[in-house]
């Protein structure tokens, strides 16, 4: 599946919701629509960006494997660098958003976990669950 | 704003995951040409960075996404970092293991298990995306 299809297929999905009360849709304003379709355009040019980056990366990893090579520790580092600093970001934009939701947002308690270097993470053993949906939090 | 915001919040965030997720498929995974073990946990980590970068581009101030969607993905994306970390873990300590080789039956077997338990961490954030997947699938994020 390629872009234009993703986007043919967000659009497919905006004309139900756009027709469908049970969807929220159906009072659908002309404004309301070219939001979301705002948003859509938003979320599918962020896909094809992560696409570059992983076609990129995976380019790195055949490059590896083909030469028999193991990833250098300069390789290792970069990446653990960038994951620290994205999940404070990550953490920082949702205490951002949930701040800016005010009180008694009940999304509040949901999700999240601690960076890795609390080391306080205690997720389940391989093969207790089907599920990675469920917060290994709680 | 919309009457039924967080169900259009949830549309959104469904439709992202899928694009994000059937792009990076089309990508020819960075996993999927790993050989080795050590090859594999570093494609799973380095892709899992990449796509919560791009999580924190599409949740930065002035992204243009609704407060609701932006939420939905950073819990989305926070929800899989256990697995990953655990993931990390286990190669530690298979590679501190391997660091230690000896000739000792009983080293042989301890470094047997922690080859297991490294392949079972690599197999489960290898079904993160998966699953995830088709939890989307059933419309249930």
């Amino acid at each position: 599946m390629n872009v234009a299809e993703v986007v043919a297929l967000a659009l497919q999905s905006l004309s139900l919701l756009a027709s469908n009360p049970k969807l929220g849709g159906g009072g659908l304003k002309k404004e309301e629509i070219s939001e979301l379709l705002e948003q859509f355009a938003i979320l599918v040019r962020g896909g094809q960006k992560t696409w570059e980056e992983l076609k990129e990366f995976a380019r790195e990893v055949r490059d590896l494997a083909d030469r028999g090579a193991q990833p250098s520790p300069r390789q290792w580092d970069l990446f653990r660098s960038r994951d620290e600093a994205v999940r404070a970001t990550l953490q920082a934009a949702k205490e951002r958003l949930t701040s800016e939701g005010g009180e008694g947002n009940p999304e509040r308690e949901e999700g999240g976990s601690e960076v890795r270097s609390s080391g306080e993470t205690t997720p389940e053993a391989p093969g207790e669950s089907g599920s990675s949906e469920e917060n290994p939090e709680t | 704003m919309f009457r039924s915001h967080r169900s259009l919040a949830l549309v959104s965030v469904i439709w992202a995951l899928v694009g994000l997720l059937t792009l990076a498929g089309c990508a020819g995974t960075p996993v999927g040409q790993a050989k080795t073990l050590e090859q594999k946990v570093y494609a799973l980590y380095g892709s899992f960075v990449i796509i919560q970068e791009q999580v924190a581009e599409l949740t930065a101030e002035g992204s243009g996404l609704n407060r609701d969607t932006q939420l939905q993905l950073i819990r989305t994306v926070q929800r899989g970092q256990p697995v990953i970390d655990a993931m990390l873990d286990s190669f530690e300590e298979y590679e501190k293991a391997r660091a230690n080789l000896s000739d000792d039956e009983s080293a042989a077997d301890y470094i047997e298990t922690v080859t297991a338990s490294l392949e079972n961490w690599v197999e489960q954030a290898d079904s993160l995306v998966n699953s995830l997947r088709s939890a989307l699938r059933g419309g249930n994020p």
